[in-house]
């Protein structure tokens, strides 16, 4: 067997690259660039985001409506 | 990931201590069921994760980890229950011993303890899939593709993939019903506006010439366009119209609207609709199973609600959020028939609510018209029936108990006479006020106006705020759904080509067209597979349960390889390929060693003939086995050793435990007979519960021993090779020689011979028969100490063509020259 283990051709995992090209497409369907930065971090930073962080990212803008 | 050099086990589960040396290669665990091959399959998971999965799964109730997972012996001390493994990472060069307790199970002794092997060891812990059991394999096969998806996603480790779908999703869900209730109280709010301002519509043509009439009359500057900050009574000097004083015009138009909403209350259309719902809510209570459904499903929405920190939040168990959130979903997804009727009745009775709502505010409005009379008139009657409409709607909208609902619907119209007659006394008292003069009442019009325009304004606010955050989370969950499902489906298409490859690989004789089918959707994947050309149908709806274990295997391999590609370094297959027939092993070996030689696997089986094949078909070497004879609670496993045995047996007899001797040898030779009559293709009298005796075992292999001898001398004869010949004479006469001093060929007939009366010889007296049958059976195998393999016969079926070992040192041809 062998005693070197190349390294994963990607660096971003499969969910990152899913998440990456999610708010690409979410620019794309007009949603606010302040909504998506927040939305980035509530699903990046988070191990598994909850409701209420996901509702807090999405309508933290929506007084201004 | 890693490659498994070594492990060492101590009172943990089944096991008292235990070493294996897997040398980082392939390594074969059998043992009949009972025998202890789970308890490493535990260990090696409870050493990288610290976890035991058979122990935390469901339906295991009451059992945990520190409690169960020590020997039963050593329950109450878990610290002495330990494994200690040393692992190889091939990724950074580097052997890590990693040392776990039961008692501080979370805390491994790890070394060296670098950030390297520290960051390697955590992404194994996060990711047990490298253990593979038949019950979890076939999860991926027969599973709804609910849960499929969810299986495979957690193995891809895209499980964060689904959970950010689920919430989204929840989001979008919650935003969307908050709409409803506000817009019944725009709708509320919006005909008391209209009653206001005295006219049928909202638009700016029809409110502000019935404004400006008003205006006019108080000599005010006439409003040319409404805009949402524009204010009725701008440039009145009184801003406010006296809060003591009745509108009087206004409070007879309210309580018209009162009146005529209470008649509405009463219309056909209503009464239908309270029939329609009313039947479907009888059928429903008729049966008792849906209404415990019903209430079940309640309880558990409710649940999930309630869950927010890492327990139960009933009986406050330890569990993970996301696994109880599962867990609690994949329970009301039993629910799904009753759910569907239950929105059904839902959305029917919602306008039936949103009706007496209407009532509700209209009430209060005269209720405080009625406060503001002198002398003041008591509304006690209205406060009670208002409140008695407010404990209605809620129940309308909880629906259970669904009796209490049908009283609801059966005396919806109702209303008490002394509310009716409070209503018409407020009306009377009301009619008697003298009438405002123009001026006060074109002021009391813009003033009541401006405050319900103000409360108009306020709800249409929340109601655009509502829409537009439905709007927002709606565009965004479907837009994650779209990205997410176009990305797995590329990635699906690549697991599928490489499991139907994979799959065609172990089934070239009858299935080589197979091909497959994941079709992946929102939070599914659904997974077809072509039967012979026929077309494309689940895996258990034709194909048979050896096929099905085939095709998890396949399905595991090839997830697995697409998720770590070249560092699929290690898996332990679990007595997962059971079914499997016969016909198909050599290509389930073929296919682990070829196409995954980079990859240890650990394999556990209860088959001896499967251990046999793995070795015989080369994915195995013959000293990375295992073979437990036996297990008992005092030892644990115990291991079919020719070393051991011996030793074993001798030790037995300086205790001159004669007894413990004979049974042992007797039990070794049923077990190495039975070996020897498989490896040498020997012919044993059929039968068919299997339970041969060793005296049919051993003389079959003796004699068919003998003969493929002879066989092999003729062979060298017949090619010229008298040497080889002469040697193989050698080795036959010495063989007889052995066979004489055992005494088999009389195991028929003498009796003294005969195993049964061992046990009652002398030490000195057994001593001769054991060296005899060690010497007989060493006569069977490779003299080369690094092999030391039976010598088989080759091939396994058909014409045999040479005895060999696995070294190849004894590699004598039967075939005749022609």
């Amino acid at each position: 067997m062998d005693d070197k283990e190349p390294m994963p051709p990607n660096n971003l995992s499969v969910p990152d690259q899913i998440f990456q090209k999610f708010f690409e497409d979410l620019k794309i369907v007009g949603v606010s660039p302040d909504v998506i930065a927040q939305l980035q971090i509530a699903i990046s930073e988070k191990e598994n985001p909850s409701d209420l962080t996901i509702k807090a990212a999405l309508f933290a803008q929506n007084n201004s409506l | 990931m890693i490659q498994v050099r070594k492990i060492i086990i101590e009172e943990f589960r089944g096991i008292r201590k235990l070493e294996i040396d897997f040398k980082g290669k392939n390594f074969a665990i059998c043992g009949r069921n009972g025998t202890g091959k789970s308890g490493i399959v535990d260990a090696l998971e409870f050493a990288l994760t610290g976890n035991i999965s058979r122990l935390s799964g469901e339906g295991m109730g009451s059992v945990s980890l520190k409690e169960h997972a020590p020997h039963v012996d050593s329950r109450n001390n878990p610290d002495k229950a330990k494994v200690i493994l040393t692992v190889w990472i091939p990724s950074i060069s580097k052997e890590v011993k990693i040392t776990r307790t039961v008692k501080d199970y979370n805390n491994p002794t790890i070394s060296p303890e670098t950030a390297e092997t520290i960051s390697v060891l955590v992404n194994v812990s996060n990711h047990p899939e490298f253990a593979l059991s038949r019950r979890e394999l076939i999860k991926y096969v027969i599973s709804t593709p609910g849960d499929r998806a969810k299986e495979v996603q957690a193995l891809l480790r895209f499980d964060k993939v689904e959970n950010v779908r689920t919430v989204l999703q929840k989001v979008s869900n919650a935003a969307k019903k908050e709409i409803t209730p506000l817009k019944q109280e725009k709708d509320e709010i919006q005909k008391q506006l209209l009653l206001a301002f005295g006219v049928s519509d909202l638009k700016q043509a029809t409110i502000i010439p019935a404004i400006n009439i008003k205006r006019e009359i108080l000599g005010l500057e006439p409003i040319l366009e409404m805009s949402s900050t524009t204010s009725l009574k701008d440039g009145l000097t009184t801003s406010t119209v006296d809060q003591s004083t009745i509108p009087k015009i206004q409070a007879i138009a309210d309580i018209k609207s009162l009146k005529a909403t209470i008649e509405e209350i009463k219309a056909t259309d209503i009464i239908e609709k309270r029939k329609t719902i009313s039947r479907l809510l009888v059928e429903l209570n008729e049966n008792s199973q849906t209404l415990t459904d019903m209430s079940r499903a309640s309880f558990l929405k409710q649940a999930i609600l309630f869950i927010d920190g890492e327990s139960c939040p009933v009986c406050e168990t330890p569990w993970s959020v996301t696994d109880l959130k599962e867990l609690i979903n994949k329970k009301l997804s039993k629910f799904d028939a009753i759910t569907k009727k239950r929105l059904a009745i839902e959305e029917g009775i919602g306008p039936l609510a949103a009706m007496l709502s209407r009532l509700q505010s209209e009430i209060l409005i005269i209720e405080s018209h009625g406060n503001l009379l002198k002398p003041k008139l008591e509304t006690d009657s209205l406060k009670a029936f208002r409140n008695l409409l407010i404990s209605k709607i809620t129940q309308l909208q909880n629906l259970i108990p669904i009796s209490d609902t049908l009283d609801i619907l059966t005396n919806y119209e109702s209303i008490p006479a002394e509310v009716l007659t409070k209503i018409n006394d407020i009306e009377n008292e009301i009619k008697k006020i003298p009438e405002p003069s123009t001026k006060d009442a074109a002021k009391e019009y813009l003033t009541i106006s401006q405050e319900r325009l103000e409360s108009f304004r306020g709800v249409s606010l929340r109601h655009q705020q509502a829409v537009d955050r439905s709007d927002l989370a709606s565009k965004v969950f479907e837009t994650y759904a779209k990205t997410s499902t176009d990305f797995l489906n590329g990635i699906y298409k690549e697991v599928e080509t490489e499991f139907s490859e994979l799959y065609r690989f172990i089934n070239q004789d009858d299935e080589s067209s197979f091909s497959a089918q994941l079709i992946p959707s929102i939070g599914k994947l659904g997974f077809d597979v072509d039967f012979y050309g026929r077309g494309f149908f689940p895996p258990g709806a034709y194909h048979s349960e050896g096929h099905q274990d085939g095709m998890g295997l396949c399905l595991y391999l090839a997830l697995m390889k697409y998720l770590a590609g070249d560092q699929f370094t290690f898996a332990v297959l679990d007595d997962v390929l059971m079914s499997v027939d016969t016909g198909h092993r050599r290509e389930v070996c073929k296919l682990l060693k070829e196409k995954f030689p980079n990859t240890q696997f650990i394999l556990t089986t209860h088959d001896e003939v499967w251990l046999k094949h793995m070795k015989a078909f080369g994915l195995i070497q013959s000293k990375s086995s295992m073979h437990f004879r036996n297990w008992d609670v005092d030892n644990g496993p115990n291991e079919w050793s020719d070393i051991d045995i011996w030793n074993e047996i001798e030790s037995n007899l300086k205790n001159n435990d004669v007894r413990a001797a004979a049974s042992l040898l007797r039990h070794y030779l049923e077990f190495i007979s039975a070996e020897l009559c498989q490896n040498l293709r020997a012919r044993v009298e059929f039968r068919g519960d299997g339970q041969f005796d060793l005296g049919d075992l051993m003389t079959s292999a003796t004699s068919q021993f003998n003969k493929l001898l002879m066989e092999a001398e003729k062979s060298a004869l017949s090619w010229g090779k008298k040497e080889a010949a002469a040697e193989i004479t050698e080795r036959r006469n010495a063989f007889s020689e052995l066979i004489t001093k055992t005494n088999i060929n009389q195991w028929q007939t003498n009796v003294a011979i005969h195993y049964n009366a061992w046990a009652n010889l002398e030490a000195t007296d057994f001593r001769p028969v054991v060296e005899a049958f060690h010497e007989l059976i060493n006569a069977f195998h490779c003299n080369e100490s690094n092999c030391n393999t039976i010598i088989s016969v080759l091939p396994e079926r058909g014409g045999r063509k040479l005895i060999k070992c696995a070294c190849s040192t004894v590699n004598l041809n039967l075939e005749l020259k022609k």
